[in-house]
């Protein structure tokens, strides 16, 4: 092979290596490991070749446009202060927006585009999701306590949020390296002996439906606090679900919201890996390869109670999972709360420990005890 | 081959004893295995032990190259192998040469002039060959000791005789039994400070009934300092009331002895009989030469014996009307104390020096009726360490005092109020050791207040404390988060692991010293008070059978 050895670093510590002339072998000069030359372009292949395996089935599949009669009776309203669109019918004309609560909404007729495949129809009201809001506020002892009485939900809205829904049989290889050391002692000399290896491992698993957020208005955190939905109960798409409901549509590409998949799919599959790596003092990963086959993807309503609560001049969003009842939403902290429960909690940590030294000294151990 | 292996060990193995034999049987040439053969060392050491057989001295030699100290090694080289009672030995380390005569007809025949000139003349005069060397050494002894008999020199008097005090003059003062007090075979007094000092020692001697003597000679010959003093008060019957026993010897007198030998500014002081019980060797090292030995490493000798002599007179009045001066903390009169609780005392008192840097005491006298006048005597004269707190029991009476500014800032005021009524009743019911526990536990406390510092590190760290709850009351509130992995997602059984392989690339070994681990013991052992004094006087027995005390050093 007329391959050249131009920079290569060390598999064992990452540092740059330097070719030997008189052992004819690439030497470490951190680590002292050395390799034959051959094996050092061996193994660099192997790492190249990897991240050029990584492939990925296409996720489009056949479209499923619109029908003509379908979309009658369904308009787009467009909100004047935030560019927001969602889709409803004629009964949310005089709605706020669901992303801003702004009260001025301009309708236009709905034009084609991706029909849902997957609908999860409603099955929580807007009395449950009052009740959870309450709930939600219970026991949060640093919440302020004007928020509990003077906060106002000015607006509850029930709304479909577009979500691609992500099913894909993963492939996925690692590479670690990993030391093992001995150490022993003769008497006169302690020695340490250090091995180093290189790991790899591959796996493969299936993931179902893992739904991220279509919509660039709604929050991507928030969203995902929603999860888990249980998509059984998806039916497919019809436009009666949407009735009395917004509909926002799915405004992020899929081919840009897999990317969000994926980097979770790696994630659970290299920390499923490096449970696999015991046995060795230190492990760091040095690559990952992720292939995906199989891979599908569904276009999917989901249902949300987005809760608009003003308190103090600001606006608080909170969601709800329409289907669970889970309820998400950062709450305020109350300054004065926080300093009310350190003073406690300090105070009585400080009497205690204070005390125990006040009790130590008079028991006979003279101060030195601590 | 194997077969004349075998003839070699078994010739070696025969010669071992005959070698051996050699050495041990009027051997008088030592010298470093690569000097000589055997058969040189063989050969000159016939020609010493002619010398020996025809004029009744040993001539000795030895070079040893890797000796230090020649002057000490010589001396227990005598100890060791000469066997006549006249003897001359010449021995080389590396560096230097020492001769050493042993026994009044070396030290006439063969004195330093002698060795000197024409023994190491001739030694000298002959180069190289070390066998022809060592003959020229005994030849020359030889002739030295032909010319000595020759010249019609009667053998000396016995070394029995050089114990006589005959020669000491008429107007030193005598001890009880007629002994001189002041022996200065040295010459390092005058007349008149040998005489002042002679009357001086006989009145302390007489008061004390306990002899006070002091001795100086040139050197010890090959004696240590302490031999050279217990066998000069031994042989001589020094001690008030010795009595003379079938020997002839007497052993048993009481006294005290300083010794002083100028040759290597040796002293040694020797005890007998009450000096033993009164001179403890706390007495000895810590209060008595600390007196004297200043005068004598500036060679003020007459200084130093009188501060010798002062400090024997306060010493034997300390042991005569109360008790010998040591290292105690504690002391009861009988009665008050039982032997294990005095200990116990000892013991816990001696820890609280070393833990506190403080001393304490404990005077235990309930039926002395001048009690005050006695402790202040005490904490002045008694009491080396310069902060000290004192629990006194005297009759009807507690006394609480200290010394030093410890003493000054802690034990006072209404401190000292705190301590007397914690200590009163205890000692009223007759629990005296209970009242000395209360003593130590309550100066424990003094030395160890509540460390304010402490108790607010301590209030503070638990300040800190209480962030932790809030930590988790903050969490409650939030309730958005960014997921990043896919857990729920992976349909479960279908994780399967397909490829898993570790190879080695490599394997390096580092070294460093070992460092045994240093054991604790225990927690290290703790310095005994008084620097590693316990108490009382250590004994052992001289060359007469007698019973002595005492200590020795250099000046």
């Amino acid at each position: 092979m007329a391959q050249q050895l131009l920079e290569y670093r060390c598999p064992a510590c990452g540092a740059s290596l330097q070719f030997d002339s008189g052992s004819q072998q690439v030497v470490c000069p951190y680590c002292d490991s050395s390799f034959s030359p051959q094996d050092l372009i061996d193994y660099d292949s192997f790492l190249k070749e990897d991240a050029k395996n990584e492939t990925s089935d296409s996720w489009s599949k056949d479209a499923d446009r619109w029908e003509k009669d379908e979309t009658t009776g369904l308009n787009v309203y467009t909100c004047a202060a935030c560019g927001g669109e969602v889709l409803g019918d004629d009964t949310l004309a005089s709605a706020r927006c669901p992303f801003c609560d702004n009260t001025v909404i301009m309708k236009r007729q709905f034009t084609g585009d991706w029909k849902p495949d997957l609908v999860l129809p409603f099955k929580l009201d807007k009395k449950a999701a009052q009740e959870a809001f309450r709930k939600h506020l219970f026991g949060k002892k640093l919440l302020p306590k004007e928020f509990r009485s003077e906060s106002n939900i000015e607006e509850i809205k029930g709304l479909y949020v577009p979500f691609w829904l992500f099913s894909t049989d993963v492939s996925a290889s690692v590479r670690y390296s990993g030391t093992k050391s001995r150490a022993w002692t003769d008497g006169s000399f302690d020695y340490v002996e250090t091995s180093r290896y290189a790991l790899l491992r591959a796996a493969d698993a299936r993931f179902n439906r893992l739904p991220v957020d279509g919509s660039e208005k709604m929050d991507d955190a928030l969203m995902d606090s929603l999860e888990p939905f249980n998509f059984n109960e998806a039916v497919d798409f019809q436009t009666a679900y949407l009735s009395g409901y917004f509909s926002d549509r799915y405004d992020v590409e899929a081919d840009i919201s897999v990317e969000r998949a994926k980097a979770r799919f790696r994630k659970t599959v290299s920390e499923r890996l490096s449970t696999t790596t015991g046995g060795f003092a230190s492990v760091s990963m040095q690559s990952t390869a992720l292939s995906e086959r199989n891979n599908f993807r569904e276009y999917a309503l989901l249902p949300v109670w987005l809760l608009h609560v003003r308190w103090n001049g600001k606006l608080y969003t909170f969601a709800m999972n329409g289907q669970t009842g889970k309820l998400v939403g950062d709450l305020p902290l109350s300054k004065k709360q926080y300093w009310k429960y350190w003073l406690l909690y300090g105070g009585l940590g400080a009497a205690i420990l204070g005390g125990l030294v006040v009790l130590g000294h008079f028991l006979g151990c003279g101060g030195g005890c601590l | 081959m194997k077969r004349i292996l075998s003839i070699l060990l078994i010739a070696f193995l025969l010669l071992v004893p005959v070698l051996s034999a050699q050495a041990d049987n009027g051997q008088y040439v030592y010298v470093d295995e690569d000097l000589l053969t055997a058969n040189e060392v063989r050969t000159v050491n016939d020609r010493a032990v002619e010398i020996a057989n025809n004029r009744g001295v040993g001539v000795y030699y030895f070079y040893y190259g890797d000796v230090e100290d020649l002057t000490s090694f010589i001396m227990s080289f005598a100890k060791e192998h000469v066997v006549e009672e006249n003897a001359l030995v010449l021995g080389f380390s590396s560096d230097y040469r020492y001769f050493l005569q042993i026994g009044p007809i070396a030290e006439a025949a063969l004195s330093d002039e002698v060795c000197e000139g024409p023994i190491m003349e001739a030694y000298r005069s002959v180069k190289g060959d070390p066998e022809r060397k060592l003959l020229a050494y005994f030849n020359a002894a030889d002739e030295a000791l032909e010319a000595y008999f020759a010249s019609g020199a009667t053998v000396p008097a016995s070394s029995e005789d050089d114990w006589s005090l005959a020669d000491v003059p008429a107007n030193i003062a005598r001890t009880d039994s007629g002994k001189p007090t002041v022996v200065d075979r040295a010459n390092l007094l005058t007349d008149s400070e040998a005489e002042s000092l002679s009357k001086r020692l006989k009145e302390i001697g007489n008061a004390y009934k306990c002899d006070v003597v002091v001795a100086t000679v040139p050197r010890l010959g090959f004696k240590t300092a302490e031999e050279y003093a217990d066998d000069f008060f031994d042989y001589n019957g020094y001690g008030y009331g010795a009595v003379p026993d079938a020997n002839g010897t007497t052993v048993d007198g009481d006294g005290i002895l300083l010794l002083i030998s100028t040759e290597a500014r040796d002293f040694a002081v020797s005890t007998s009989g009450y000096g033993i019980t009164a001179f403890t060797d706390y007495g000895i090292q810590e209060y008595l030469e600390p007196k004297f030995l200043s005068y004598l490493g500036s060679n003020d000798y007459a200084g130093g014996f009188d501060a010798y002599a002062d400090g024997c007179a306060e010493l034997l009045k300390m042991a005569r009307e109360e008790f010998p001066y040591d290292c105690y903390h504690v002391y009861a009169e009988t009665g008050t104390l039982d032997s294990v609780q005095l200990a116990n005392a000892n013991e816990a008192a001696e820890r609280f020096v070393d833990e506190n840097g403080v001393a304490i005491y404990y005077l235990c006298f309930p039926s002395n009726t001048d009690f005050g006048a006695f402790a202040e005597r005490f904490l002045a004269e008694r009491v080396p360490e310069s902060n000290a707190f004192v629990l006194g029991v005297g009759k009807d009476e507690i006394k609480l005092t200290g010394k030093g500014p410890l003493a000054a800032s802690r034990f006072s005021g209404r401190r000292l109020d705190k301590v007397q009524r914690e200590v009163e009743p205890l000692l009223r019911s007759g629990d005296y050791y209970g009242a000395f526990e209360a003593f130590t536990a309550r100066c424990n406390k003094l030395m160890h207040p509540l460390n304010i510092i402490a108790v607010l590190l301590a209030a503070g760290v638990g300040l800190l404390f209480g962030f932790l709850p809030l930590s988790g009351m903050k969490r409650q509130l939030v309730s958005v988060q960014r997921r990043t992995d896919a857990d729920e997602y992976l349909v479960p059984s279908t994780f399967t692991l397909t490829q898993n392989s570790d190879v080695l690339l490599g394997t390096n070994v580092s070294r460093s010293i070992h460092v045994q681990p240093t054991s604790s013991g225990g927690g290290g052992s703790r310095p005994s008070g008084g620097g590693g004094f316990h108490g009382g006087s250590s004994t052992h027995t001289s060359s007469s059978g007698g019973t002595h005390g005492g200590h020795s050093g250099k000046f």
